[in-house]
């Protein structure tokens, strides 16, 4: 979808900075919440060991339904409430606590507390389980504390960086605005959906996914912070793939978000945008494959939202990986990925005249990654991370990460991730202009074509290995372009079949020889652990995240056939089609 | 027995399977693939397909409030495909391969919920190509894997010829009322919150309709369904050394009648809360070896672990199992008076239900009795497909659970005595041995939890069950509830320290978790006199109780 940027700004509901005025009103769960913390704070501590510096509860009171079809078809669906009480104690100090740090014999102490509460106000039983959580978050916090302090003993960090960045107190109380629709309603559409694969013979799996939440998160901490915030998400995707003749797996995705079900429901494009994924399939089993490319590409559209979304918006987030304490030629993995960006900060990492900036106060046209408050009671605000192409600043939580002290107010559930993030330049081309750039850079090389890439594959619509092929996933850290085009000199456009990466580096975007005047908004699901499929029903798997992003022009990439075996072509032929 | 669980059609013709579209849209692909494949280089020798329908709800409570409530549907599918031939095919498990590699690559395939013979026909179709070409690359391994490797000890082949059978069963609806459920749990679980001591009080009940369809190349077509209720009850306290004291109550029926009326689940609760509140203050026991009496389900439990998972067929094939029975048929293993079978054809043992009778196994093979153990001598094994030396074929208990490879498990387990004795002999049996034997104290365990068992040649062969509930018995009779103990020992001294049993049946119902997944079984056996038996010291959370008392009572909202 292509749209000027324009921006829109949270409508808050309720905005207070009174922790004692928020209090008035609220439901039985942040009472039971509040209680607990008032008596956590007053009284929890063991004999002569520290009493915690820092409390936080955290409950998701989430109903969500998801269901799929294949064919026609209703798979099984799901509709479910769950109220999810995470707790977080800290004991020690803000500048060292029992947080950052991971030894083998306290591995089942790394994972955060949680509890699954009762779905009735029931104030005893609420509290009941807030009580044990969080005696269990105390003593995990003060056997990791002393572990960590006789670790810092013989060892010592590579850098020196506190566990707690201070934030003032912030209260934030939203109306409750539960729209959900019929169970019924969701599976009719995605029934419909994936039956319309029944009129395409090429196609070889496919199905439709749904799933719609209405969330409520309940926060309150020892510092007076507090919040009760809606967050409300709706998805629906059709995947298919397809072989070609040479058994190349050839796949294409439609995929559609939103705040509510209403706004995906209402997508009346939802037909031909399935039709025209089946009719590039189609098209593309006939395509001939590229040869090893090397040259400039221009990413159109959703090509270049995706390839903000899969190489950049990772890199715009800090990380820190936590002091381990481990035997030696022992390795545990946590998931952080060290960020390469961290020791880019006021470096150029772009194009000169490109800017990145993340807004989570856009709530509205479009922008989904948007709210009020993140999950440490931080006040959503823009954060400028990338300016005239150099990095300013990384997206972070209250856990401070090397050369970033404070909190960007981007923690999404345990880490911290983007929200809205916006690609602009500072002179944009029109379409036109950006094609004449390309023909110029082909001439240039006295080439006899250059690249288009208007659709890239998603690590979350990836189709399923099979067996007699390692060619699925991604090799360079992005996935295969699924619509690639060769430009010849005079303006003719011929499809490719499939083109994967080569050789992507982290400084590309400072390759970026141009980008265009207009931006395509685009949403997708920025991976969170901890969250993920349950049981096989569709589900969400992490937060949305919205990026408006110009077309981007590269001066050069490596584009090859997909590499790996390719599995054989189904020996019988569809029995739809083969009868 | 109730009318749904009849037998519309067995055997024979004409077959209701027609009428039936799952089982004809299962029969029509499976027909067409053996058809195309069977043009191939290698083709399949067999196929099968078996759908998993479960249809129900759960709902659970946790000290009177209501924590879970969902309704479910869903269907599953599992693929057996069979490249070679009957003596050697692609399922033959490589040797020396280490363990995490040889985790079945199979994963429980979800299928429509709708009886739209396209849509599963397109899913039977892609998942079959698949398993084929899986089929066909272990294949070549497995070849190879007979070459280099020496020759193996068991020369019975891979798979077993079995008889076609056909049956459509009717599907028997679900009877249970979710909100009545929920209402039934919140107050089950209620009287926990009195006790502040207690720190974990839940209830959970489950109502399942299962129904599988199955066809297979050999002309088998099965439908067969049967319903499960299920209400289970935990509750947990913590004594001050830190010890956790977990206890449960297992309720299993096969329809909303045969579970106990609210009356006595309440006082059953009641007891529950008592024993758990006395077991606080109960003494550790140090390890010991001596004289015991297993009673109720700790017996069944007992015989399950240390019997039941040794006659699983497939343990007697595996170069890796510890094959302790392999080399003992004909042999004594119990006093003569001790018979054992499995019997999954009985659905009830008498006023209970039980859990692990079905009709069909899933390999399509009619459920029958097979008695292990008679007059005290090992007879038989539990035989999947997967043939043995010395037993050839299948007897009906290859099981699993949706999404895993078929191996033999068990059933129902009942033991029987030829002349048991009275529950006040079976006591005075055990005071006599203690006295005989100058110990101090026996045992008598009342409730097990479950426990596990290692049956491979790594490990020591040996069992370690949990018990939940253990007496001391003094010579003079009476008895002192102790706790922190575990029941310990190796299967073939354990069993021929069996002595007597009594005449009062107890019948445990559950789910039995091995690596073809989680299936249901009963265990139905006597009070037993162990001439000795070995405990060993639990191990226990170093953490302490809760630092803070429980929230009671609801702050002041002033």
């Amino acid at each position: 979808m292509k749209m000027p940027l324009r921006w829109a700004i949270f409508g808050f509901v309720f905005c207070l900075s009174l922790p004692a005025l928020a209090a008035s009103g609220e439901d039985a769960l942040m009472r039971a919440m509040r209680d607990e913390l008032a008596r956590t704070v007053a009284e929890l501590r063991m004999e002569d060991l520290e009493a915690p510096y820092f409390v936080s509860y955290t409950v998701r009171d989430t109903e969500r339904m998801g269901t799929q079809a294949s064919f026609g078809a209703l798979l099984p669906s799901l509709a479910r409430r769950t109220r999810r009480l995470t707790v977080e104690v800290r004991v020690g100090d803000s500048s060292f606590d029992n947080t950052n740090f991971l030894s083998l014999s306290l591995w089942d102490r790394f994972s955060p507390t949680t509890a699954l509460l009762p779905l009735e106000d029931d104030m005893v039983e609420l509290r009941r389980q807030i009580w044990l959580a969080t005696d269990t978050a105390y003593k995990k916090a003060l056997e990791s504390l002393a572990a960590k302090r006789a670790a810092f003993k013989s060892q010592t960090a590579s850098e020196e960086l506190g566990d707690l960045s201070p934030a003032e107190p912030y209260v934030y109380i939203e109306e409750p605005d539960r729209r959900l629709p019929p169970l019924t309603e969701v599976q009719s559409l995605v029934r419909r959906l994936s039956g319309l694969f029944t009129g395409m013979p090429h196609v070889m799996e496919s199905g439709a996914r749904a799933a719609v939440r209405y969330r409520r998160t309940y926060y309150v901490n020892s510092e007076g912070s507090s919040f009760i915030r809606n967050d409300p998400a709706a998805y629906l995707n059709v995947v298919a793939h397809t072989q070609a003749p040479d058994g190349s797996v050839l796949s294409d995705f439609v995929a559609a978000y939103g705040a509510s079900w209403d706004e995906i429901a209402g997508q009346e494009d939802l037909t031909a945008r399935v039709t025209a994924m089946g009719q590039g399939l189609a098209a593309r089993r006939s395509a001939a494959s590229i040869d090893n490319y090397i040259g400039p590409v221009l990413f159109e559209g959703q090509a270049a939202a995706e390839l903000v979304a899969q190489l950049l918006a990772p890199r715009m987030v800090g990380t820190r990986a936590p002091f381990k304490d481990l035997p030696p030629g022992v390795s545990v993995s946590t998931g952080e990925t060290e960020n390469p960006f961290t020791d880019k900060l006021g470096a150029r990492v772009m194009a000169r005249g490109l800017s990145v900036r993340d807004d989570a106060t856009l709530g509205s046209e479009g922008f989904l990654g948007g709210y009020a408050v993140d999950d440490e009671a931080i006040s959503a605000g823009s954060t400028s991370l990338v300016e005239n192409g150099v990095l300013k600043t990384l997206l972070t939580t209250r856990n401070p990460v090397r050369g970033v002290n404070a909190s960007t107010g981007n923690r999404r559930g345990r880490r911290a991730a983007p929200s809205n993030l916006l690609v602009t330049s500072r002179r944009g081309l029109s379409r036109e202009e950006m094609l004449a750039e390309l023909m110029l850079l082909v001439e240039e090389r006295q080439a006899e074509f250059g690249v288009v890439i208007r659709r890239l594959g998603n690590p979350g619509y990836r189709p399923p290995p099979v067996s007699g092929s390692n060619a699925s996933g991604s090799k360079s850290g992005v996935d295969d372009a699924t619509l690639a085009y060769k430009v010849y000199r005079d303006g003719r456009e011929e499809l490719m079949q499939a083109a994967e990466f080569s050789g992507i580096a982290d400084s590309m975007f400072k390759e970026i020889v141009a980008a265009s005047d207009s931006s395509t908004l685009y949403t997708f699901i920025y991976p969170s652990p901890g969250s993920g499929f349950q049981s096989g029903i569709p589900d969400f798997w992490g937060n949305f995240v919205s990026v408006s992003v110009p077309d981007l022009l590269f001066d050069e990439l490596t584009l090859r056939k997909p590499s790996g075996n390719m599995p054989r072509p189904p020996v019988a032929g569809h029995p739809f089609f083969a009868d | 027995m109730t009318a749904y669980l009849g037998v519309l059609a067995l055997t024979g013709f004409p077959l209701k399977a027609q009428e039936d579209v799952l089982l004809q849209a299962m029969r029509t692909e499976l027909d067409r693939s053996m058809q195309a494949l069977g043009n191939e280089e290698v083709p399949p020798y067999f196929l099968s397909y078996e759908i998993t329908e479960t249809r129900g709800f759960v709902v659970a409570a946790e000290f009177g409030a209501l924590t879970a409530s969902d309704k479910g549907h869903m269907r599953t599918l599992d693929i057996d495909l069979r490249v070679g031939d009957y003596e050697l095919d692609n399922t033959r498990r490589l040797r020396d391969q280490r363990v995490f590699f040889r985790i079945a690559p199979e994963t429980a395939v979800q299928v429509p919920v709708e009886d739209d013979a396209n849509a599963m026909r397109a899913v039977l179709w892609s998942h079959t190509d698949k398993h084929y070409k899986r089929a066909l690359e272990r294949f070549t391994r497995v070849e190879t894997d007979v070459q280099v490797k020496v020759e193996k000890e068991d020369k019975a082949g891979d798979f077993s010829p079995a008889p076609a059978f056909r049956m459509v069963e009717a599907m028997p609806p679900l009877e249970a009322d979710l909100s009545q459920w929920q209402g039934k749990v919140e107050r089950y679980t209620a009287p926990f919150a009195e006790h502040g001591e207690i720190y974990d009080g839940r209830a959970r009940f489950e109502a399942a309709v299962e129904t599988r369809w199955f066809v297979n190349s050999e002309d088998s077509a099965l439908r067969s369904s049967q319903t499960a209720y299920r209400l289970f009850v935990s509750a947990r306290t913590k004594a001050d050394d830190g010890m956790e004291l977990p206890l449960y109550l297992s309720y299993f029926a096969l329809n909303p009648a045969g579970l106990p009326d609210d009356r006595t689940v309440e006082q059953d609760v009641a007891e529950m809360i008592a024993t758990l509140l006395a077991l606080r203050e109960a003494p550790l026991v140090d390890p010991y070896t001596g004289p015991a009496i297993l009673a109720g389900e700790a017996s069944g439990v007992f015989f399950h672990e240390i019997l039941g998972h040794r006659v699983e067929g497939h343990r007697q094939k595996s170069e890796s199992e510890g094959q302790t029975f392999r080399k003992q048929v004909g042999a004594r293993l119990l006093p003569e008076s001790f018979s054992v079978y499995f019997d999954p054809t009985v659905w009830h043992y008498g006023k209970t239900d039980l859990a692990g009778a079905y009709r069909f196994d899933n390999e399509g093979i009619e459920a029958r009795r097979v008695t292990v153990i008679e007059d005290g001598i090992l007879r038989n094994f539990l035989m999947s497909r997967s043939p043995i030396d010395g037993f050839a074929s299948s007897n009906g208990h290859g099981r699993k659970e949706p999404g895993h490879k078929t191996v033999s498990r068990q059933s129902n387990l009942i033991v029987e005595v030829a002349e048991p004795l009275s529950r006040q002999e079976l006591n005075a049996r055990l005071v006599a041995d203690i006295e005989r034997e100058g110990k101090p104290f026996g045992l008598r365990f009342e409730q097990i939890q479950g426990g596990f068992t290692t049956t491979g040649r790594i490990l020591p062969n040996s069992f370690n069950v949990t018990p939940l509930v253990v007496y001391r018995v003094y010579p003079d009779g009476s008895e002192e509830l102790v706790r922190g103990v575990d029941l310990i020992g190796t299967p073939l001294t354990t069993l021929s320290r069996v002595v007597a049993g009594d005449d009062q049946v107890a019948v445990f119902n559950g789910i039995c978790g091995a690596e073809s997944g989680a299936v249901p079984v009963s265990a139905a056996s006597p009070s037993i006199l162990v001439s000795q038996i070995e405990v060993q010291k639990k191990s226990k959370s170093q953490d302490r109780p809760p630092l803070l008392p429980p929230p009671l009572e609801p702050a002041d909202p002033g």
